[in-house]
This record gives structure tokens, sequence and C-alpha cells, in this order.
């Protein structure tokens, strides 16, 4: 009605604290205490060795967070992982295929993974938590039968430029996410699929009935998920350059769900953005590595990252369930949009 | 009969938010009889049958049993007291057995096991005595809707219920199933004496076996006399009620009468619960859809969108054949809907309320692969403005107010520019000041030679917008139309309780 007054009002009334904020203002901590504790954590060598470490942990939570947006969960990104790398360097050494073509029918390989993962889900309505644990069994499976649960060594060295090659010193797997990481949020924010994906997360049946393709949708995003465990899977290969049938079993599943949900995406879907979801990853990875700078026992790593997200889980809950009041952010809001 | 206790309920008042739904209502069932207790949409029956049965508190008033006063804080208290009842929607579990059901939270027990023998026998006995032979060791689901409802009513009288309410027990039964759960209930109520109270929409079904019965309108009890059939005429006169209070449509309405051309033609449609259709819409004309709840309005309006499967009949679209098969498909042929539930299936909460507007027209700002955010935006907030939507357009949908929610959702049908229309409940849960507003962009659609067709249970509101009206029954409609200057609010609820 009021056209004219309603767009400058808004801007003045309210200020919005983006929801990232707060696990940034986390993850700077984390980063500051780490510099006091030890002189080697921030330093430019430890920054690079901590992205690359957590360059698979990215891929595999940006995957994910494509899955939470719809409201679903991705079990299988893991084994996805070591399906895919052992499948690279048997299309390499037992095939003898050039490593582009490897790698590209490899990314294709995932795509197809999860994609069934989304199609299962899609067409038979058995929940995304069912379907992607069997598809974690058998995509597990499938490298230890073709290698015998051995390792392939992959000779061709081309292989050893996506995981190792450098840009102006910078890791190839970091500007790999950092590219992946950007052309997401452009396509979550800007593109018509990328709104319906949120749609289909908030109210499926609602996005249905405005004409939402929620097959598409759903299919799509498992898909994505099934492509960055691919990734995950080239970049664990070649860095080691072998085909390694556990690669990726570890805590990476953990971790990648973990990354997500720390950085603010609803499990239940339809809230979240690409990068809290990866300020959540990098968070993960900076405790991680700070542990192993601190020579923390390895025993007790899982646990302090399982309290970590506990805690920051619940905070966020409650926060925003209204159950914790933050009596200085209200006051904070009444104070400046005071003027109104 | 005088000398049996009897249940009483006295100067019953109840509000919701404000909103005085019972205005002191006086009730009584006599053990050994059938109470009718009828109504029209929204009478409040069903919230005097819940106050009656426990599950709800009453703000003011006195419930008695004999001269006892009682009060109640859940229906469990009140079975405790003799007093149950059975919802529309069965409480008995599909996958468990007749006998586990009707022991179910107090099983027998032999050596801490479950006694299973002892249960059926015992259960079998029951059931032979109210002459129901029923393997009682097969599960629920297995049983017809007749066996189950009868069940849940045995059930209740085995946890020694001496009064009992049944709410729409034939919703879903046809006319012999009725008759036979009817003519039960009539004998156990005689045989046991117990007192029972029937809230039904179907006259036809109740009077028969009724012994006394009430009607509420308004909240208030209009009627009460003797049951049976020779009363009905001054029954409906009851539930029609306040007939003269509004005879006619408010303002001039359009002499467009049969000018348009025929949009939407509707032959023998049906579906799952929808028994037969036949129906014409015209451009530029808004028709109204009247009827009593699940007489098939909102199931019409959803197969025509695709999202209930045609089983029989034919649609023809601006003379070309049109079969719905989901709401993307419908949506490519020119019809836009809104949903009777728009926190259920029509608005996504946590989008913001622009982007819920352009959500079904985002490729229409797509360029190089992208949406076009401010373009998409502009249009979206200059359509909300347009229809005087108030509140931040930026915010999640669900900040908003709920009248304002649905301008949200009306926003998109413009943004849709679609040539039918089909709104279901279009001011359901909307304040005054905003129902005006939704009036009006209704009758701006309609003139922009648009095919409008509303679902709605408010007779005001039909009055208000549309230019014809319809009647469903029973899952039928036969597509007879009339103009909205031959109707008036008694009318159509005559037209309504009609026997199908």
């Amino acid at each position: 009605m009021t056209n004219a007054t309603q767009l400058p009002a808004k801007a003045a009334n309210t200020i919005r604290i983006p929801a990232e904020a707060g696990i940034a203002f986390v993850l700077l901590v984390v980063l500051a205490g780490g510099a006091l504790a030890s002189p080697n954590f921030l330093t430019l060598s430890n920054i690079f060795v901590l992205l690359l470490n957590g360059a698979v942990i990215g891929f595999l939570c940006l995957g994910q967070s494509f899955v939470l947006f719809t409201g679903g969960i991705d079990l299988s990104c893991g084994s996805v992982v070591a399906m895919t790398c052992v499948l690279a360097a048997v299309f390499m050494e037992t095939l003898g295929l050039p490593w582009p073509v490897a790698s590209l029918l490899v990314l294709a390989v995932g795509a197809m993974a999860g994609a069934v993962n989304g199609l299962i889900i899609d067409k038979t309505g058995v929940p995304p938590f069912i379907v992607t644990f069997a598809m974690m069994g058998v995509a597990a499976s499938i490298p230890q039968i073709i290698t015998g649960a051995e390792s392939i060594r992959v000779m061709q060295f081309g292989y050893r430029m996506i995981g190792q090659a450098r840009f102006f010193g910078i890791p190839f797997p970091v500007i790999a996410l950092a590219i992946a990481i950007a052309v997401a949020a452009v396509f979550i924010k800007r593109s018509v699929t990328g709104t319906h994906i949120l749609a289909v997360g908030g109210n499926a049946e609602a996005a249905r009935l405005a004409g939402v393709n929620t097959s598409r949708i759903t299919i799509l995003v498992y898909a994505i998920a099934g492509f960055c465990g691919a990734c995950g899977g080239l970049i664990y290969g070649s860095r080691l350059m072998t085909g390694y049938p556990t690669a990726g079993r570890g805590d990476e599943l953990f971790f990648s769900i973990a990354g997500a949900v720390v950085g603010g995406v609803s499990l239940f879907g339809g809230i979240g953005t690409i990068y809290g979801a990866m300020i959540g990853a990098t968070l993960i990875a900076t405790i991680s590595n700070l542990m192993n700078v601190l020579n923390v026992n390895a025993y007790w790593q899982p646990l302090v990252i399982g309290v970590i997200i506990l805690v920051g889980v619940t905070f966020d809950t409650m926060r925003t369930s209204s159950r914790l009041s933050l009596p200085w952010v209200r006051l904070l809001k009444e104070k400046i949009s005071g003027g109104k | 009969m005088t000398t049996a206790i009897s249940y009483q309920a006295k100067g019953i008042v109840k509000a919701f938010a404000g909103v005085v739904v019972l205005h002191g209502v006086d009730f009584e069932v006599r053990p050994g009889t059938i109470h009718g207790l009828l109504g029209h949409n929204g009478a409040g029956k069903s919230t005097l049958l819940k106050i009656l049965a426990g599950a709800q508190p009453h703000d003011r008033g006195t419930l008695s049993l004999g001269g006892e006063a009682l009060s109640f804080g859940s229906p469990r208290e009140a079975l405790a007291k003799g007093i149950g009842c059975v919802y529309q929607e069965l409480r008995l579990i599909p996958n468990l057995t007749v006998a586990e059901n009707l022991f179910l939270g107090r099983e027998m027990m032999r050596r801490g096991l479950r006694d299973t023998p002892a249960m059926n026998d015992y259960t079998r006995d029951l059931l032979a005595s109210y002459g129901l032979k029923i393997d009682v060791a097969r599960p629920v689901k297995e049983l017809s809707h007749p066996e189950k409802q009868l069940i849940e009513v045995i059930a209740n009288l085995d946890g020694k219920a001496r009064f009992l309410f049944l709410d729409e027990p034939t919703t879903a039964l046809d006319g012999r199933q009725s008759k036979e759960l009817l003519d039960s209930v009539r004998r156990i109520a005689v045989e046991r004496h117990i007192g029972i109270v029937l809230v039904s929409h179907k006259l036809d079904e109740v009077l028969p076996v009724s012994d006394e019965v009430t009607v509420l309108s308004g909240g208030k009890v209009v009627y009460r006399d003797e049951g049976g059939a020779a009363n009905k005429q001054a029954i409906v006169d009851a539930i029609v009620g306040d007939a003269h209070v509004r005879s006619g449509p408010k303002v001039e309405r359009r002499a467009a009468e049969g000018e348009g051309e025929v949009m939407v033609s509707v032959r023998g449609l049906a579906g799952k619960r929808l028994k037969g259709a036949d129906l014409e819409a015209r451009r530029g004309e808004v028709l109204g859809l009247y009827g009593l709840v699940g007489a098939g309005r909102t199931r019409f309006l959803r197969t025509l969108y695709g999202m209930e499967p045609v089983l029989a009949g034919s649609i023809e679209l601006g003379g070309k054949p049109y079969k719905p098969t989901n709401p993307a498909g419908a949506i490519a042929r020119g019809i836009a809907f809104l949903t009777e539930e728009r926190k259920i299936d029509g608005f996504v909460p946590m989008m913001s309320a622009w982007k819920n507007v352009v959500l079904s027209t985002l490729d229409r700002y797509r360029s190089g692969g992208l949406v076009n955010v401010a373009g998409s935006r502009a249009s979206a907030v200059a359509t909300l403005d347009r229809i005087g939507t108030l509140g931040r357009f930026d915010a999640p949908a669900r900040s908003l107010s709920g009248g304002n929610q649905q301008k949200v959702l009306l926003g998109r049908i413009i943004e849709q520019n679609a040539d039918v229309v089909l709104l279901d409940e279009p001011t359901k849960g909307v304040d005054i000041g905003a129902k005006g507003d939704i009036y009006d962009i209704i009758r701006r659609l309609a003139d922009e030679g648009r095919c409008i067709i509303v679902v709605s249970s408010e007779e005001e509101e039909l009055m208000e917008v549309c230019d014809r009206v319809a009647i469903f029954r029973h899952g039928r409609c036969d597509g007879t139309t009339r103009p909205i200057g031959e109707w008036s609010l008694g009318k159509l609820r005559e037209a309504a309780w009609a026997p199908a």
C-alpha cells in the first residue's frame, strides 16, 4: 500500500544480524585461542595444511548441505569417497584410461550413485535415512570387492595434479573447493532451482502445489551430494596416488553433517546457507587441526568435537525456538529500532 | 424415564480467543434413549460434544450426573464416570487384534505375561452378547468400517460407559451400512439402557432413530423436541435458522448471466470421495460452491488441480479436453489454486513473503540461468502493495498475520495470471478488514475475464462475491447453478440439507 515508505522504513527499523555471525565468531575465537596456545598454529603453512586436510570435509559438507536443505540426509557420502577413490585407480591402472578421462568418469559415477539414492527416495517414499544407509553399505563394499581390500597404486604422474598442485602456493583442492562454494552459493541464492530446493525443504506439499517439480529436486540434490563425494574421492586418491578402499570412511560422514548443522543448516530442511555450512566445516577442520598441533591424544579428538557439536547445536536450537533469551541481543535491537 | 439418572449440562458457555461459540447451552441425555444433536457448520456441535466428553474445558455452566456436579480434566476422567465418546477418526490401532484393542492399557495378565486366550474368550463373549460375530484374533485393519465403529462403541460400553457420544458416525458409510450401524446402536441403547447422543449432518438417517432432537444454531439451542420424521420440516427450519436476516445479495449483482464463454466444463467427475459432479463455469464470473462439510467441494477443487486421482468423468478447459495429473500440469494449463489450509500446503513458512509470491513463476524472471532477483522482487512487491498487503515482505512469510499470509498466496495467483482460479475457503482465519480486501481481489480477478470458482462455508461470503452458486451434496453436484439473486442464506442451507 505504502510502497514509497516501505523500503526505507524497513531498513531503518531492524538490524539484520546474519545467522552465520554466531558461528563465525566462534571460529574467530578458536583461531585466536589456537594462536595463543601454539606459535605453530596460525602460520601460513599450517593454514594451508588445515585447508588441504579440510577440503574433503568441505566438499562432503557442501553436498550434504544441498540434501539437508530439502530436509533429507545423505549417509552414503563417505562410502562414495571410498568407492570413487578406488574406481579412479581401477580406471587408470586396470583399464588404462588417461587420468583426466578417469577423473571425469569417476565424477559421473559419484553423481549417478547419488541420483540412485534420490530416485529411490522419490519413487518409493522410503525415508532418506534408510535409503542412504543402504547405499552406504553398497558403496563401501564395491571397492573392497574389486580390490580384495588391497590398495591400488596409481602410476600416472598427471593424477598428482588434482591433489598436490599448487597455484600461488595455494593447494588446488582448496581452490577447487572455493570455486565450488561460490558456484553453489550463487546457485542456491540466484537460480530458480536453488529457490525450489529451499521451498521443498520448507514445505514440500506447498512447493508441489505451487508447481515445483519435487521429484527433480530430490534426485538433483542427492546427485550433487554424490558428485561432491566423488570430488572427495579424487582428492584423497590423488594425494596418496593410491586407490584406497577405506578412504573417507572415518569421521568424514560425521563431520559433513556436523559442519552443516553447526553452521546453521536445519536438519528439518528449508533453513541455512552455503556460507554458514562452510564456516561450520572450517570450524570442525580447524579444531581437528588445532588438536593435532597441540598434540592432543587422538583418542580424545572425536570426544572434543562431539561435545562442541552438541553445545553448538543445542545453543542454536534453543535460540531459534526462543527457549533461551539473550537479553543483550534484545536490548541492542530495541536501542537501534527505538527511534522508529 | 424420569426415574433414571440422566447426564445434564446447564448454561454451558465457551469462547475461543474472545469469540463466543456456545452461549449458555442446556442439554440432557437420558439412559435408554437416543438424542440427535443437529446444527449447521460451525453451530457449536463439536465444541459441545467435546465439553460433554471431557475433552475440552468450558468457561461457565455446570455438568451433572443424576444431580452430582462433575468436572473433568480429561476424557479418561469422563470415562471413569461412565461418559464415553466415539470420534470421527477412530481410536483403534489397526495392526492390533480386536481383543488387543479392547484391552489396550488394561491387559489381562497371568504369571507376569499377557493372557491372550483369556482376553480373546472375554472379547468373543462380549461381542456375541451384542450379536456381533467377528474373529477377535483378527487385526482391526481387516474389518469393515461399520464393524470398527461398533467395536469402538462396544469398547466404550465395556469400559462401563453409560452415556455415549457418537460424532458423525455414518460419514464414511453408504446408505445400507449406515442403517445397519444405527439400528445396532438403537438396539444397544434400548437393551442396555445407555444414553446415546448422535451428532450428524444426515437428517434422514438420524431422525428415525432419535427419541429426542436438539438443534444448535450460532451456539444457542434453537429447537428441542421429540424425534421422528414428522417434525422434519420444523427441524430444517430451525437449522436454517436466521434465514430472514438477509435474503438477497447486498450489492447489485452484474447481469452477466450466461454471457461469458464456458471456460470449465465438467461431466460426471468422480474420485475417491467424489461420486459424480457436473459443472460449468464461465469467464468473467465467480461461481460459488456451497454444501456441508464433507460434501465434496474441496475434493472437487483438488481433483481439478491434479492433487487427487480422477476415477471417472471428463473435463474441458476452454473447449479442449483436460486430464488432471499433477499441480505442475494444472498450472501449465492456466489453473491456479488457493488451498484451504495455507499453513499445511499453502506457503513456505521460512521463505520470504515476496519469494512465496513468485515461487510458481520464477522461470519468467530467468536470464542466463540466474533469477533476476531485483526484478522478481519488484514485481512481487508491486503485486503485494496493489492488493494492500501489510508487513515486511523480506521477512519469512510466517511472520505475517493470517490475512496478509492469505494475500501473499493470492498475490501468487495474480502473478500466475491464470485463466481459471480455484479458491478454497479464501477467508478462513482472516480478520474482518482483510476479508473485504480479499473480496475485492476476487471480484477484480473476475472482472479481468477470468473464471473463478470459490468454495466457502460462509453463506454471507458467497452472497458477497459470487455471481452464481451450485450446491454439493454427499459427494455429488448435479450441475444446476442459479444466479445469486435467486439465493438467500436460508435457501442455501435448505438446499445443502436436502436429501441426496
